[in-house]
């Protein structure tokens, strides 16, 4: 176990570093300019030979790419991680005024999508081919095609056409006033969330399929067990296990889907600065963010992974 | 049942679905089989008609304002309403299937394909190459895709061709490992070391004993990723690094709906989305519809 | 390019294999790959083949003896040892100087499911070696050449155009070896060619390879895991443990006065083919399991499980001694 938990951290730490040169090379080395990154095509046609060389070196563009990465790696190391083009802000300040809605978006949404997804698996599992199965089958079809952001906006309209009702655009913190923050934060979450939950619930089914057609489930169905007792005791801790790993690589859609929902719902946290950033070419607060986000995908897939290992003795007890 | 039944019987499924039977009497059958995966086919395939013959079907040119009907809600002259500058909505969703479909289908053809053949040698090769590609590999992967389409889009500038690249490149790591563990698989199977025995060199290993056996994973594979690519090239367009404008995408259409006001107009918000919405939905069930078909031991995952 | 070819002494025989050894490494650590060990599939082979001399080999699943034939073969490659097939040393050969030698020296494998690619047709099978060596000639002579191999193995040609699966087991069979004659070798090479067959169908393939073999003047090692299978078809039988030969005699001596206790072992294990002789025969079971390949090897291999073990059988390794090409065994008891 303990070399496995070795293992996985040092293969962790290598993705991490892997991740950042892939997203250096993305910035620097492509063909782009990086100044038409910042100028755009317009603003790069006026520039001067003088002004360029200028504006590369107050930069730090023109220094070697070497050079250019480990100043870049000592800035995330020492937790600066460099400062916006445009903003005086640096990115560590936008990370921790704006981070914080977008876990909280991330987390409920991981939440919400076990509390809708397990269930939806069991009622197909349990009472296969019934209405409720044919419903949430369909149901589970949907929300991987719907796009998340889309929904958003229709969620904007219905509530402001039933309700009148729009939330809150500032960036409120959960224990300065708890009932905005959730206003701002649980509509996203629920788009994320019902999003995940057609995956949950498409691999918890076929996981609990799966592990009823074995042997010991049979076994406790011949002692006289009920099936619902059954699919309880036996068979639904050991369906999970598949099921927590999916949610780990989900992380990712949540990551990348809170980007354009948060863009629908004008939400201020981090997603909605990386809208902004990519729009205004903001190259080093695009690069700062793609690595954080790249990374935390990276930290909590390690963290799923040895929890599962956990989970599984004949992982454990190696 | 015993192994060797079990192989017989995959090699018996593998025949049966070798690609020139599937395409004549395998067609029928697919349809008898499975009825709802061949619907959302024919509705793929009237989506690809309409992105064809766009201008056909468009009543009006997608760039052509009329400045008598500005964000107008639907009516019989704008079955879809008009946007802020009077665009036909109707005809602008039917031309945004274009940019959709030309994007994903190119997309996926080019990163799948790309990976496939980097997940061929990576597999069939081994050693040291095998394990440097399966970290690049990794490293692509721990990316979410969205976030790494989006920087790429930016730093290539927008446009049709960065777009399509974008996304291409989020497909490799997914080609690359699925063809690569069919290749691993199928090294293990005593035919290619028979071909070995005889004597054949790599070249003909790879692809006469190895490449058709890789076909149909591809498809699903390619299939499956249809739907994903869309979405990805819709939030691009929402986020402002996709196809400019003004070019009609249903993904910077649904972008330009939140310019029409305070409150977007619900037309503009509905049409292009459940446009992307139903195609999405088409090609994924198609895809599950061919998955199904091509490999039954696949029925049922994710 | 002509491969570096040196050649031993007496090119009578069509093999000389000398203190083969074949060793898989074990790799250890979580980052930072070392080897750890090694199982010794084979640990020391020696034996000569004739032209036209079948060599029978047995032993428990374990024992290296199919990994022998495959390091004959060159399809895995050797630690140690030397071997010379038609006179050319090959134990450094790679593929592309295998290939024209491989025209000369097939295999026939075990699988007779796994080892035909389910994609092509049975003509197809058969032509690919033709193809592979560039000697398929005109249209009409490489369906006649794939007529008359298949023919040969008991296949009717009309069949040609079928799909493996649509044969049973013991056709399939045939099928690999109507595709390891097509090149006319004259070593063949049988990897337990009927251990996934039905008893009954065993027979018969074991006479297709008699009747082959004398029709057309081949040498074979033929590896199989029981007594009674070599038994019809070899001149000479050599029983293999945990990665050596213990006993290597010819075939009737073996049978008439087996030497090596694990020998005696096997042979006890063949059923008599009358119910009333089978039911009172006495019975010599061997308990356990074999000592494991990775660890050092102390004393006689086969000491723990030897009803006849000495305390010298502990501690000394016996070698193989005998005549070649006669009769050796590696047991103290013979010494």
């Amino acid at each position: 176990m303990y070399a496995y938990i070795a293992r996985r951290i040092v293969f962790g730490l290598l993705t991490v570093i892997g991740v950042s040169i892939v997203i250096f090379v993305v910035m620097r080395v492509l063909p782009g300019d990086p100044l038409l990154a910042v100028l755009g095509p317009e603003g790069l046609q006026k520039l001067s030979d003088a002004d360029r060389a200028k504006y590369m070196a107050d930069l730090g563009l023109s220094d070697p790419l070497i050079v250019q990465y480990l100043r870049w790696m000592r800035d995330v190391a020492s937790g600066t991680f460099g400062t916006s083009f445009f903003r005086s802000e640096s990115v560590a300040d936008m990370i921790v005024r704006r981070g914080p809605l977008t876990a909280e978006i991330a987390l409920f949404s991981v939440v919400l999508s076990w509390i809708v997804g397990i269930p939806v698996a069991l009622i197909s599992v349990l009472r296969p081919n019934s209405f409720g199965d044919t419903i949430a089958r369909f149901l589970s079809i949907l929300f991987l095609a719907v796009p998340g952001f889309w929904v958003g906006m229709l969620i904007i309209l219905a509530m402001l056409f039933w309700f009148g009702y729009r939330p809150p655009l500032t960036n409120i913190p959960f224990w300065e006033d708890p009932w905005s923050n959730l206003q701002i934060v649980l509509p996203p979450a629920i788009v994320l969330g019902l999003g995940q939950a057609a995956y949950i619930a498409r691999m918890a089914r076929s996981s609990l399929l799966e592990v009823i057609r074995e042997d010991y489930v049979r076994t406790a169905r011949a002692k006289g067990l009920s099936g619902r007792l059954v699919v309880g005791l036996h068979a639904l801790p050991n369906a999970m296990l598949p099921v927590i790993t999916l949610s780990g690589i989900l992380m990712g859609f949540v990551l990348a889907g809170s980007v354009p929902v948060e863009r629908a719902f004008a939400t201020p946290g981090l997603g909605y600065a990386m809208f902004i950033a990519v729009n205004e070419r903001d190259i080093f607060v695009v690069q700062n963010l793609v690595f954080l986000y790249a990374s935390v995908f990276v930290v909590l897939n390690i963290l799923i992974d040895l929890t599962t290992a956990w989970l599984d003795p004949r992982i454990r007890l190696q | 049942m015993s192994d060797a039944t079990v192989q017989q019987v995959q090699d018996e499924a593998v025949v049966h679905h070798s690609l020139l039977r599937r395409m004549g009497g395998g067609l029928r059958t697919f349809v008898r089989r499975s009825p709802m995966s061949a619907f959302w086919g024919v509705i793929a395939a009237l989506i690809i008609v309409m992105a064809i013959i766009a201008p056909v079907l468009a009543p009006y040119p997608p760039l052509k304002s009329d400045f008598r009907a500005m964000t107008k809600a639907p009516t019989e002259r704008h079955w879809f309403g008009t946007d802020q500058i009077g665009r036909d909505t109707l005809s602008r969703v039917i031309y945004g299937s274009r940019a959709s479909l030309t994007v994903a289908v190119s997309a996926v053809v080019l990163g799948t394909t790309l990976g496939a053949f980097w997940g061929l040698a990576s597999g069939y090769f081994g050693g040291r190459f095998d394990l440097v590609s399966q970290r690049i590999m990794e490293f692509l992967q721990s990316f979410p895709d969205l976030i790494l389409a989006m920087a790429i889009a930016m730093a290539l500038g927008a446009g049709f061709g960065t777009v399509i690249v974008a996304i291409a490149i989020t497909r490799i790591p997914f080609g690359g490992r699925v063809i690569r563990s069919v290749v691993l698989s199928l090294k293990e199977r005593a035919f290619v070391e028979a071909a070995r025995g005889l004597g054949a060199s790599h070249t003909r290993m790879m692809l006469r004993h190895i490449l058709p056996q890789c076909i149909a994973p591809y498809l699903v594979l390619a299939t499956t990723h249809l739907g994903v690519a869309i979405i990805i090239e819709a939030s691009l367009g929402f986020l402002g690094v996709g196809i400019p404008p003004p070019q009609p995408t249903w993904g910077n259409m649904l972008a330009d709906s939140l310019n029409a006001g305070l409150i977007p107009p619900w037309w503009l918000v509905l049409f292009p989305g459940g446009a992307i919405t139903l195609t999405v939905l088409a090609f994924n069930l198609l895809g599950d519809g061919i998955r199904d078909a091509l490999d039954p031991r696949l029925r049922g995952t994710a | 390019m002509q491969p570096p070819a040196s050649t031993m002494p007496d090119a009578d025989d069509i093999l000389r294999v000398e203190d083969l050894k074949v060793h898989f490494p074990i790799t250890r650590g979580a980052v930072f790959r070392r080897q750890a060990g090694a199982v010794r599939a084979v640990d020391g082979v020696t034996f000569t083949l004739a032209r036209g001399e079948t060599l029978g080999v047995v032993g428990e699943s374990g024992c290296g003896k199919s990994t022998t034939g495959l390091a004959i073969a060159r399809m895995v490659t050797p630690t140690a040892g030397r071997i010379a097939f038609e006179g050319v040393d090959i134990t450094d050969f790679d593929q592309d100087h295998m290939r024209p030698l491989r025209r000369r020296m097939q295999m026939v494998y075990q699988d007779p499911y796994g080892s035909l690619n389910p994609r092509m047709k049975v003509r197809d099978i058969i032509a690919e070696p033709l193809e592979v060596h560039g000697i398929a000639g005109g249209r009409a002579a490489l369906k006649e050449r794939i007529a008359a191999s298949m023919a040969m193995t008991g296949l009717a040609p009309a069949m040609a155009d079928r799909y493996p699966h649509e044969f049973s087991g013991g056709q399939r069979q045939r099928i690999g070896i109507a595709r390891a004659l097509v090149l006319e070798p004259s070593l063949v090479i049988c990897d337990e060619p009927v251990s996934a067959l039905d008893v009954s169908i065993q027979a018969q393939i074991v006479n297709l390879f008699v009747d082959l073999r004398d029709r057309l003047g081949l040498s074979y090692i033929f590896i199989a895991h029981d007594l009674a299978v070599v038994r019809h078809i070899s001149h000479r039988i050599a029983v293999m443990y945990l990665g050596r030969i213990v006993e290597i005699a010819r075939r009737d001596d073996l049978y008439r006065d087996p030497l090596h206790p694990y020998t005696k072992a096997l042979m006890a294990a063949i059923p008599i083919p009358d119910p009333e002789l089978e039911a009172t025969r006495p019975r010599q079971i061997v308990q356990g399991e074999p000592p494991s390949a990775t660890g050092p090897r102390v004393g006689c291999a086969f000491h723990r499980r030897c009803p006849a073990a000495m305390p010298r059988c502990a501690q000394e390794d016996p070698v193989l001694m005998g005549t070649p090409g006669e009769r050796a065994v590696a047991c103290h008891l013979h010494d």
